[in-house]
């Protein structure tokens, strides 16, 4: 055994020198690059460390690849490197715990960063860094849902709104995106209410859809701002009740008359339009006299975009019994769902949900109807002034209930 | 033409009757307390005649011309036990001496349930007397009505309108049901015709309903008859049945009585007064006031009614009485301010000021004549003030045309205010007389009564500028002074005509009635009845009639209603420079002066045994009424001109244009139809089994099984009840569903009485065995028509109704079936205690075993089902009568 393994190490080192000799023989005309890379992480990300992240290079000119682990300072050496042009990157995996809590953004993430075309020369040691940066799968959240309305000045919910806030570190564009209400109506308020039959996995179902106008760029959302779309632009604070909002700043709100003339249909009498604020591409609403109102107790709202989105029609499969009227719904395709939010009548009714886990694991609830409270996304951590709101997709943990409604910011 | 050959006819059968003669005996004599004292002014009267007479000073009473049969006498005065006695007159009676006893628990004969009698009224008739009155310790007639048999006992709301509904089972159309039942209080039938309040706070309207019975206070009524089968051809403007009330009139002491509920009390106080020249003056007084339960606690009642009546014989030769006499009421319904309450936002109020004024008589002239002239007159106020969200349109203009409109604030109040001023008078002229010819004995009747109603309101007024533009048709302002009096004139005649046999007696009324309503309709209705009456213990009656009731004037001329269509979409501005609303109105005013008079029909037959102090009374009847008046849904399309803004150069302001586009809209809105038909068939049972004289106790069985049969011919019009989110609303006409409703109930009493200690126990079973409602037609779930939203009309062919593209209108009649309640039971224990100066304590409980059962609803969709619960909870009373 030991005679064996001796041969082995003396063949093989026999094998080495010869190759050392071939090589020796160029040295003397092509000098050789090093390449020290520093890894660092982006600063939306903290706790993270750069040590064992493995730096891949990659020639441009062969596809030749090599790859260094950092140090504990997040520095990876390659050493004797052909000279040429060279992509630098790296990867970080994070789990949604991880990204959570490196970000606020509890989502499985993966966190990238390049340096391109990195110029090696013979003979030099060169130096490159790259910095580690990730943004989650939803940019766009449901910031805060003002449904139960105000007792004051008897305005009921004529004062709803739904505020989008784009979480993101960048700008992102509203256009086109689609905000509905979901199905089905029975909450387990009413003794009778029996929780959906509806599978809940592939698609969801719609009450009310509506879609925001535009070609594209026509309505912006930058970073850490919000867009307000309410039910009626009206400052309600007018009244005198300055615990009443102001929604006449709105970004867009809802109307439906026209719509419903169009299709025979009546619009409801408190339907404002307001000639200074855009409305609302009405796109579904499965009433023969309604708006876009919200249910006061228990509304689920989700924001999707499909850019080729076709109405696709069931009926509610609950209703096998034959009823006088049945509820009419509107598929929405799961993946194509960017942030929901369910909002259930009171904490024991969890089993109504309308939202499958991965979009929204928990619920939401205000008890009471008319108590001006409003639902609103819980603040994770502000970066350079930009406030970053949790999303867990989880809203039992994500969302809490505020005392007043907050259009347009925190209130603060 | 026709109606003047019944006029000629009718007039000579008059002439006939008055100059008929047989011979005639005379019947006299005296009427004493028990302490031998002569009672004045007490009522001597042969029942199912005209002949009666008032005793003088001395107690002393003749009877005249009087035809040999038999008779049952009917001696009554306030205070005392009644005396009634079967009698054959065949000569000159003298000296015919009654001794009635003072009404007291102490005597042997107190009836504390509700009596079937024979009376000139109509065929089957019930009457109440004071002692049944009072056990139950009735705030207002409605409680009274509790001892009808069939009818549930409840505790007292007065909240709420309380309207009759005799023989009905129906749930749907009951108000119509008791439209047509007439309330006669003193000789003077009280009349909702003329009410034209609909759409005022808390739904206390009786507009198209019944009369309020919660304002006819019951302390200071004698008796109360229901005429639940054929009334006599003297009452008209009826459907379904008659009550008729009478007040206390003639000497009484003071009476003082309190009753008090858990949420309601009651004040009463009443006298008559004998005056020094002869004659009688009641007067009295009572207060209520009612706190409503549950969810709607805030609202309150109360009651003040007030009334003189002044009795007098004129002539004592003419035997001329006259009575007169003056009411004053007041109904005032409204609600108190919750102390958490901040702001109220609908505020309601409902006050009606009512007063009656009476005059009627009866004189021996052409027989007896006698006459009445009534005039009621309410000033009703209802005020709503709801405070409303904006902004919403709000215009000023009530013209049709398009108008340029403004905003109303974030919030501002609507205020609507109705004035109505119903007057009703009505009068009444008749004679009676008697006579017999081969061998049967007539009693004639022929009259002429008429009715005039016409509202004085200043109608509905809202305040300016909160007329909300509305899309879906909304009432605004209307008067109610310009629509025409509803008048009728009517004649009426019929003949009581008695056979008496060895072992038989037979009684056979044929009466006709004629009316002359709204100005158009001459209408005629007979009115038969047959009993046969063997060994004074067996009888059998057969009744049958046809009776009509005017529509109300409310039915005939509702107000316009407005449909406003918004004509600029972008119009709203939180710069009142830029705001600019745009309105077309359109004003649709209902035409409804072709609505027919409902006509009544009521078949009955029945048969009573009598033995040894066993009464058993079996009734079977099918009652139908026709051309029910009810509101139906048609569809209304209008084009709505598109406008559009433009900015006036040079500022900031905007103005608006019409452009070419037109759109149609439409929407359905209610008319009224002579459209619901209801058939009831029934039969009412009152079994009085002998009394057990060795304990005093008497044991009562009533009770009633009816069925309802409802359908309404008028079509619904319905928006697609299966609308999807995307496409247009069409209207689909549908068959109408129709029912059976089956109610049966009984109530067993037992009245313990000992008049040893004047105690009076009656404990009361209420077994409520059927109440269900079964769908007998039911509509195909599918239109045989449909209106597109621009209001064409397209029939479905038969074949295709089923077919996918009509998905939207499919419509299933599984949502009109209910669950049918299962049998339960009530207990209800009332107790009177009378003191030896004849003061009276009651105490009630109703569902005193505190038994609440329940029963589970339909399923729901989702297989749930609702508990709905039976009896309502244990409700206490207690009362007390002083007499000083």
């Amino acid at each position: 055994m030991e005679n064996k393994f001796k041969l082995f190490l003396a063949m093989t080192l026999a094998t080495i020198m010869a190759i050392s000799f071939v090589a020796c023989d160029d040295d003397d005309e092509v000098k050789l690059a090093n390449l020290n890379v520093q890894v660092d992480i982006a600063d939306s990300f903290t706790g993270l460390s750069a040590a064992n992240l493995y730096v891949y290079i990659t020639n441009t000119s062969d596809n030749g690849v090599d790859s260094a682990l950092t140090d504990a300072t997040g520095l990876a050496a390659f050493v004797d490197l052909a000279p040429g042009t060279y992509n630098v990157s790296a990867e970080m995996e994070l789990t949604a715990e991880e990204a959570g809590a490196a970000s606020g953004y509890y989502e499985e993430m993966t966190l990238v960063g390049t340096a391109i075309n990195e110029e090696l020369l013979g003979g030099f040691d060169h130096e490159a860094s790259i910095e580690l940066d990730g943004k989650p799968a939803s940019s766009l959240v449901i910031k805060e849902l003002y449904f139960n309305g105000s007792m004051v000045d008897f305005i009921f919910y004529k004062s709803q709104f739904i505020e989008l806030f784009n979480n993101s570190d960048d700008v992102v564009y509203a256009d086109g995106l689609y905000v509905a209400m979901l199905a089905p109506q029975t909450n387990g308020s009413g003794t009778s209410d029996v929780p959906t039959t509806l599978d809940l996995t592939e698609t969801v179902y719609a009450q009310k859809i509506m879609r925001v106008p535009g070609t594209g760029s026509d309505y912006p959302i930058q970073a850490g701002e919000t867009f307000l779309i309410a039910l009626n632009a009206v400052d309600y604070s007018n009244g005198g009740a300055s615990t009443n909002v102001d929604l006449s700043g709105a970004d867009m709100e809802t109307f439906a008359t026209a719509w419903m003339e169009s299709l025979g249909r009546t619009g409801a009498i408190d339907d404002v339009d307001n000639i200074d604020v855009p409305n609302m591409e009405c796109v579904y609403l499965n009433q023969t006299y309604g708006w876009y109102q919200m249910d006061p107790g228990s509304p689920s709202v989700v924001i999707f975009r499909n850019e080729s989105f076709t109405i696709n029609e069931i009926t509610d499969p609950a209703a096998d019994i034959p009823a006088e009227i049945y509820e009419i719904y509107a598929e929405i395709n799961v993946e194509d769902i960017l942030d929901g939010v369910d909002i259930m009548v009171n904490a024991e009714t969890g089993n109504f949900k309308r939202l499958p886990s991965n979009i929204d694991a928990g619920f939401s609830y205000i008890d009471g109807y008319f108590t001006n409270k409003s639902v609103r996304r819980k603040e994770e951590r502000t970066v350079s002034g930009r406030k970053i709101l949790k999303d867990t997709n989880n809203s039992t943990n994500d969302l809490e209930v505020i005392d007043t409604p907050t259009p347009g910011g925190f209130g603060n | 033409m026709k109606s003047y050959k019944y006029l000629l006819l009718l007039f000579f059968t008059t002439i006939f009757s008055i100059t008929a003669n047989a011979q005639k005996y005379q019947f006299s004599g005296k009427v004493f307390d028990a302490e031998k004292n002569p009672l004045y002014y007490a009522v001597v009267n042969l029942k199912g005649t005209h002949i009666y007479d008032l005793t003088d000073e001395n107690g002393q009473y003749i009877l005249e011309d009087i035809v040999p049969g038999k008779y049952t006498l009917y001696v009554t005065i306030l205070g005392y036990q009644n005396i009634e006695k079967e009698i054959e007159i065949n000569g000159d009676v003298v000296n015919y001496n009654f001794y009635l006893e003072e009404s007291s628990l102490a005597l042997d004969e107190v009836v504390v349930t509700a009596k079937v009698t024979q009376s000139k009224e109509g065929s089957t008739t019930y009457k109440i007397g004071s002692d049944a009155i009072q056990q139950i310790q009735p705030i207002s007639v409605s409680d009274i009505l509790q001892l009808i048999p069939g009818n549930q006992v409840g505790s007292t709301n007065l909240n709420r309108v309380a309207q009759a509904d005799l023989r009905n089972a129906g749930g749907d159309y009951s108000s119509l049901n008791a439209f047509g039942t007439a309330v006669i209080l003193d000789g003077n039938q009280l009349s909702t015709d003329g009410v034209m309040q609909s759409g005022e706070g808390a739904g206390h309207s009786t507009a198209n309903k019944g009369i309020d019975l919660r304002e006819i206070s019951a302390s200071n009524i004698e008796s109360v008859e229901v005429v639940s089968g054929v009334p006599s051809a003297k009452y008209g403007n009826v459907t379904s049945g008659a009550i008729i009330i009478n007040r206390k009139a003639g000497y009484t002491p003071y009476h003082f009585s309190f009753n008090s509920t858990p949420n309601s009390y009651q004040f009463g106080v009443n006298k008559g007064f004998k005056s020094e020249k002869g004659g009688f003056l009641n007067i009295d007084g009572d207060y209520t006031y009612n706190n409503a339960t549950g969810v709607s606690r805030k609202r309150y009642y109360q009651r003040i009614n007030m009334g003189l009546m002044w009795t007098k014989e004129i002539s004592k030769n003419l035997e001329w009485n006259h009575n007169m006499s003056l009411r004053y009421g007041l109904n005032f319904d409204g609600q108190r301010k919750d102390p958490d309450e901040e702001v109220v936002q609908a505020k309601f109020e409902n006050r009606s000021h009512n007063i009656i004024f009476g005059t009627n008589g009866s004189l021996k002239v052409l027989g007896r004549t006698t006459y009445s002239i009534n005039g009621n007159y309410t000033h009703r106020y209802s005020y709503k003030d709801v405070i409303d969200g904006g902004p919403t349109i709000v215009m000023e203009s009530l013209e049709e045309g398009t108008h340029f409109a403004g905003y109303s604030p974030v919030v501002f109040n609507r205020v609507t205010e109705f004035y109505g001023e119903p007057v009703n008078i009505n009068g009444r002229l008749e004679t009676q007389q008697t006579f017999k010819t081969l061998g049967f004995r007539h009693s004639t009747t022929s009259g002429f009564e008429f009715s005039y109603n016409k509202n004085y309101g200043k109608g509905r007024v809202l305040a300016d500028s909160t007329n909300v533009a509305s899309n879906t048709g909304g009432q605004r302002e209307m008067n109610f002074y310009n629509a025409p009096a509803s008048e009728i004139y009517s004649f009426y005649f019929q003949d009581d005509i008695s056979l008496d046999k060895e072992k038989a007696n037979y009684l056979f009324k044929v009466g006709l009635r004629y009316d002359y309503m709204l100005k158009r309709y001459h209408l005629l209705s007979p009115r038969i009845s047959l009993s046969a009456r063997y060994f004074e213990k067996l009888r059998f009656r057969l009744a049958y009639g046809i009776s009509y009731k005017t529509p109300s004037m409310l039915q005939m001329y509702p107000g316009p209603t407005y449909f406003d269509v918004k004509n600029l979409d972008k119009s709203y501005s939180e710069d009142e420079a830029r705001r600019i609303a745009v309105v077309t109105t359109y004003i649709y005013q209902p035409t409804h002066e072709n609505i027919d008079p409902s006509k009544g029909t009521t078949l009955e037959g029945g048969f009573d045994i009598d033995h040894d102090g066993f009464n058993l009374r079996v009734t079977g009847f099918y009652k139908e009424i026709n051309n029910g008046i009810s509101s139906v849904s048609n569809l209304l399309t209008f084009d709505k001109q598109v406008w559009d803004t433009l900015t006036i150069a040079g500022t900031n302001a905007l103005t608006a244009i019409p452009t070419d586009s037109i759109v149609r809209v439409s929407t359905t809105f209610p008319v009224y139809e002579n459209s619901v038909q209801s058939q009831t068939q029934g039969i009412e049972l009152s079994v009085q089994f002998p009394k057990i004289k060795a304990t005093s106790t008497t044991i009562n069985l009533s009770g009633s099984y009816l069925k309802t049969h409802e359908s309404n011919d008028a079509l619904t019009i319905k928006g697609s009840p299966n609308l999807g989110g995307a496409s247009e609303l069409r209207y689909g006409v549908y068959e109408r569903p129709s029912y059976d409703t089956y109610v049966t109930r009984s109530n067993l009493t037992i009245a313990q009485h000992i008049p040893q200690i004047k105690l009076m126990v009656t404990l009361m079973t209420e077994i409520n065995w059927i109440n269900k409602k079964e769908l007998t037609n039911d509509p195909s779930p599918y239109p045989f028509a449909y209106y597109s939203i621009d209001g064409t009309y397209n029939v479905i062919p038969e074949g295709e109704r089923a077919n996918e593209e009509y998905n939207d209108l499919y419509r299933s009649s599984e949502y009109f079936t209910t669950a049918p309640q299962p049998i339960y039971f009530n207990f209800h224990v009332q107790i009177r205690k009378e003191t030896k100066q004849g003061h009276n304590f009651s105490f009630y409980a109703s569902n005193f075993l505190w038994y609440n059962p329940t029963y589970e609803g339909k399923a729901s969709l989702d297989g749930r089902k609702a508990i709905h619960y039976l009896n309502s909870k244990v409700t206490f009373g207690i009362g007390f009568n002083f007499k000083l």
